[in-house]
């Protein structure tokens, strides 16, 4: 009996920055969707008007609450767990979904609003690279 | 038969490897082995964590080490 076929390697992910996931936000209406663990968001989240926790450890069981028809970004603390959310929903059928590029750390090194506390959170990414930079 | 170890290639990984190579071993059945790291093609099995171990391209288990055993009759199928 022949083996099943391996599926096709996905495309590449789409990929913004924190500046350009603001623009996004204001004038596409576009979704965040935070895949770190409830109590990690607790300590430290995004401000932004809407964001949606669907942690990684539960994200097989309740990705359908993500809405297929808007744009959405994902975001963790550093980028890569959001990553492979992206390349999860993409796998799923959805075809406007984002990942935030270097993840929360970013956000934060770019000055950008969060609620709660940025102290001890790791900032091991690259600082510059921005678009916003000039 | 066709054995796929998915997952960037750590400790776990190559762990899930070795407790294949000794099931197969104790089975006295062949396989061929692939290393699969790319997210991209990874990402295209259903699963969400890695390691994971794929059989003829039938995902057996991800996001932990499976015993020897299960391993055993994974093999055995």
């Amino acid at each position: 009996m022949n083996a099943a076929a391996a599926p096709a390697p996905l495309p590449q992910a789409k990929e913004c920055c924190p500046t350009s996931t603001r623009k996004r936000i204001e004038f596409k209406h576009a979704l965040l969707v935070d895949v770190r663990e409830k109590d990690e968001l607790e300590k430290l989240a995004l401000d932004v008007p809407d964001l949606l926790n669907i942690p990684l450890s539960d994200f097989e069981r309740r990705f359908k609450e993500i809405p297929r028809d808007r744009q959405v970004i994902m975001v963790s603390a550093d980028g890569h767990d959001s990553l492979r959310a992206t390349y999860y929903l993409m796998r799923e059928g959805y075809e406007d979904v984002l990942n935030m590029t270097d993840g929360i750390a970013k956000w934060i090194l770019r000055g950008f609003p969060v609620k709660g506390d940025c102290s001890g959170f790791k900032l091991d990414v690259n600082a510059g690279g921005c678009c916003s930079a000039s | 038969m066709l054995i796929k170890v998915l997952g960037p290639g750590c400790a776990k990984c190559k762990r899930v490897e070795q407790l294949t190579r000794e099931a197969l071993a104790e089975l006295g059945l062949a396989a061929d082995f692939e290393h699969v790291t790319q997210l991209e093609q990874i990402m295209a099995y259903p699963i969400m964590t890695t390691p994971a171990l794929v059989v003829d391209e039938v995902v057996k288990c991800s996001g932990r080490i499976p015993s020897k055993d299960e391993i055993l009759a994974w093999l055995k199928q």
